[in-house]
This record gives C-alpha cells, sequence and structure tokens, in this order.
C-alpha cells in the first residue's frame, strides 16, 4: 500500500535513521518467522496496518501497546460518562438524563425479549450494558479520523482497543466464563455438570429400560451432546472474539485504504458504515453474552 | 498456538484489558446504572402513588358532592317547610291581630255611642232645668210679681214633663 503522501516522504527519511536504531530493538524483541519482520519494516515505514497492535514502550516486560492505551482512553471517558450521570441525576430528570434513561429503559425491554423475566434482565444488565458499552466506546475511537498519523516511535500511538485480538478475546473469555459462573449460582453445580458431563442421562438408564427401551440409544446420545458443549464453549470464546477482532479490524484497514486512494470525500460513507459497525458489534457481542447467560441460567430441558 | 502468535496475543495485555473491563463494569455500575435505576424505579413508584392518590381524591371528590347535593336537598326542603310553617304562622298571627283590632275598635265605638248617649241625656235634662227656670223667669216678668210664685212654678214643670 502506498498509502504515504509526498509531504510525508522527507519526515520519514529525515526519521529513518532514528528508525534504524529502533528497528534493530523491536525486532529483536519479537521473535518471530522472517516474514513477519518484513512486514513489520513495512508497517513502521508506512504506518500500515498490522494484525497485532504494536508495543509503544516497555514497562519492565509489560508491553504497553498502542490499542491498549486506547483502551485506557476509552475507559477513561466512560468514567467521566458515569461521573457526569451521577451528577446530573435528578428525581426530575434533564434532557440528558431522559436520553441514558432512555436507553436504559431500551436495552432492558431488548433484553426481555432475549431472557424473558425482568429480573433476570436487571442481574446480568450491569455487565451486558458494560459490555456494549466498552466494546461501543472502543470500536469507535477506533474510528476517530486522523488517529493513526500521530505516531509515536514510528507507530501509530492510538490504534482501535477492540481492533487488537487481545481485548476481544479478553471479553470473549470473560463472557463465556461468566456465563458459566451464572449459570452454576443460578442452576446448582451438579445440575450445571450434567449439562456437560451428562452423568444423569446415564444413571436413568437401568431404571427407565422396562418403560422405555429406547432410553438405551438416546441417553448415550445426550451424554456425547453433552461432551460437545463443552467444545462449544470455546467455539463461543473463539468465535465472540474473532468476529469483533475481525469487523473492527477489517473496518479499519478498509478506511485507511480508501483513504490512501482517495484522502477527501470518498472515505465519508466507509466511515459512517464503520460507525454503524461499530454500534452493531458492540450490539451482536453483548446481546451474545446474554444469550449465553440466559441458556446458562436455564435449567436443561430433556 | 502459533495463530495466536501472529495475533500478538499476550496473557499480560488480556489481563491489562480484561482489568480496563472490570474497571468500566464497575463504575459503571456503581456510579452509572445502580443509581440511575434506584431513581427511575423511585419515580416509577412515586407516579404510580400519585396516580392512585389522584384517583382516590377524585374518588372522594365524587362522594363530597354527592353528600353536597344530597345536604343541599335536605336543607332545601327543611327551608321550604320552615318558610310554609312561617307563612302560617304570620297568616294566623296577621288574623288573630286583626280579629283583636276589629274587637277593639268595637268596643272603643260601643263605649263611644255609649258615651254620646249619657252626654246626650245629661243635657237634655240640663236645658229642661234651665229652660224651666228661663220660663219660670219669663213667665214672672210677665204676670207681674210674685202671684202665687210657687204655684206657676210647680205648673210649668209639670207641663214640661208631659210634654217630653
Amino acid at each position: 500500500m502506498n498509502a504515504d503522501s509526498i509531504e510525508h516522504n522527507d519526515k520519514s527519511t529525515e526519521e529513518s535513521a532514528h528508525h534504524d536504531d529502533e528497528m534493530g530493538e523491536s525486532v529483536q524483541e519479537h521473535i518471530e518467522g522472517d516474514a513477519h519482520t518484513e512486514q513489520e519494516v513495512h508497517g513502521e515505514e508506512h504506518h500500515e496496518h498490522t494484525l497485532y497492535a504494536e508495543t509503544l514502550f516497555n514497562v519492565g516486560s509489560f508491553n504497553v501497546t498502542n490499542s491498549l492505551l486506547t483502551s485506557w482512553l476509552a475507559v477513561f471517558l466512560i468514567i467521566i460518562l458515569s461521573l457526569v450521570i451521577r451528577a446530573k441525576n435528578s428525581r426530575l430528570p434533564s434532557a440528558f438524563q431522559s436520553f441514558i434513561e432512555t436507553i436504559i429503559e431500551g436495552a432492558l425491554n431488548m433484553m426481555d425479549l432475549v431472557t424473558d423475566d425482568r429480573d433476570k434482565s436487571k442481574k446480568v444488565f450491569p455487565i451486558v450494558f458494560s459490555i456494549f458499552i466498552f466494546v461501543l466506546v472502543n470500536n469507535w475511537l477506533g474510528l476517530l479520523p486522523g488517529l493513526g498519523s500521530i505516531t509515536y516511535n514510528g507507530t501509530a500511538l492510538l490504534r482501535g482497543g477492540t481492533a487488537d485480538l487481545n481485548t476481544s478475546l479478553a471479553l470473549g473469555l470473560f463472557s463465556v466464563i461468566s456465563a458459566n459462573i451464572f449459570g452454576i449460582i443460578v442452576v446448582g453445580g451438579w445440575k450445571y455438570f450434567n449439562k456437560f458431563v451428562n452423568i444423569k442421562a446415564l444413571l436413568e438408564i437401568p431404571g427407565k429400560i422396562k418403560k422405555d427401551p429406547t432410553i438405551v440409544l438416546v441417553n448415550p446420545i445426550n451424554f456425547f451432546v453433552g461432551l460437545i458443549e463443552i467444545i462449544s464453549e470455546f467455539a463461543k470464546v473463539a468465535s465472540l472474539s474473532f468476529r469483533l477482532f475481525g469487523n473492527v479490524f477489517a473496518g479499519e484497514v478498509l478506511i485507511a485504504s480508501i483513504s490512501a486512494m482517495m484522502a477527501y470525500g470518498v472515505p465519508l460513507p466507509f466511515m459512517f458504515l464503520e460507525i454503524i459497525v461499530g454500534i452493531i458489534q458492540a450490539l451482536i457481542f453483548s446481546i451474545l453474552t446474554l444469550v449465553y447467560y440466559t441458556i446458562a441460567s436455564t435449567e436443561h430441558e430433556h | 498456538m502459533e495463530i495466536l502468535e501472529l495475533f500478538g496475543v499476550d496473557w499480560k495485555l488480556m489481563l491489562a484489558q480484561l482489568i480496563n473491563f472490570a474497571v468500566v463494569i464497575f463504575v459503571l455500575w456503581r456510579f452509572a446504572i445502580k443509581p440511575l435505576m434506584q431513581t427511575m424505579e423511585k419515580r416509577n413508584d412515586e407516579i404510580e402513588q400519585g396516580l392512585s392518590d389522584a384517583k382516590a381524591a377524585a374518588d372522594r371528590l365524587d362522594e363530597v358532592e354527592a353528600e353536597i347535593k344530597a345536604k343541599l336537598q335536605e336543607n332545601k326542603t327543611e327551608a321550604i317547610a320552615i318558610l310554609d310553617k312561617a307563612k302560617k304562622q304570620s297568616e294566623e298571627s296577621r288574623h288573630a291581630n286583626l280579629e283583636k283590632t276589629k274587637q277593639e275598635v268595637e268596643t272603643v265605638i260601643r263605649k263611644a255611642k255609649e258615651q254620646i248617649a249619657n252626654e246626650k241625656d245629661s243635657m237634655v235634662t240640663e236645658v229642661k232645668k234651665e229652660v224651666a227656670d228661663m220660663v219660670v223667669v219669663a213667665l214672672r216678668k210677665i204676670l207681674s210679681e210674685d202671684i202665687a210664685k210657687d204655684i206657676d212654678k210647680k205648673y210649668i214643670e209639670k207641663v214640661l214633663s208631659e210634654q217630653k
């Protein structure tokens, strides 16, 4: 991608000497394949989008990446938003508060469609809503125009938080693991365990075999279905995290490519598209989390 | 796990993002969602309370209105009764007064008549007496003086009383 404009060229030649030093370090740090380092070299020259978030600096052995920095910014913004909401909270709502309340009401009503139970919706609401807000803010921060052009040591200073698999994977793991914990709390440990390792189904066979001989066939199948459920839990993590990461990352690459072709006007519709994608992906992530919570908290029906 | 390396997965970064998310959950829940939902719930309760209060008030108003109407009706009939009674009473008293006045007038008239009659009687007797005296004096003058004084007088009186 010939993303660099002509104005940029003198700058990059100026800085190239400086870059070389940095490159040496980073190449040593990333013990990765040759192709990978080549890609990195390429990326540093053109601020190209790499599949992984780039390291800005290290604190001990901890790599602070540009995505992490953006996430911190997102957290900061959310904290400010929360504090504003708390400060404006009053019995007679202001326009701002009405707006927030409308969102909360709408979200709860939407959740009722999935859970069919207001109490359950209210219980899960903080987690699901937080996921939605966190993902949404991260998605949108990645879209800020010119975000990639602010560089620090040759790498973009900010990169969408969710355009890093670490973020989406962490969220996906959290979503699925917490859904399982929620299921154990609501349904009970033994029952929940039988969802996956269906010992109950096997134990039932001798008792019911006279009444219903097909149980010899059905219950072992149920047992294996339970085992498959275990795999599906891992699939859930993968699908959640890769879907979010893929969409957001693809969006950023798309906008970067379009901007490289024609920087004025043309990327605009794609920006709108990505804004919508940002909402939709946040919505999908949170609703799927809600679905997992709901499935986990309903008893297995035979 | 080469694929994870390709995507730059780093458990430390994941942990950092998890912490970020935990902060988000805590802050959103503690400072935004919880107080806001409490406010909303409270307001819903208040609105419900207000609506039920308003309904109770409206019911009570209807009740009171009905009561007032009933009372007004009662008062009206009572007032009419009182008015009727008063009319009757006044009529009666007027009648009685009239009667009394009539009687009084009658007695006054009677008394006056009596008095007039009495006075007439006494006047007649006095006039008689005076006329008799005058006649006597006149006769005396006419019939020269002192001829059977007593007889004449007695005679005149007799004549006068016969005339009467």
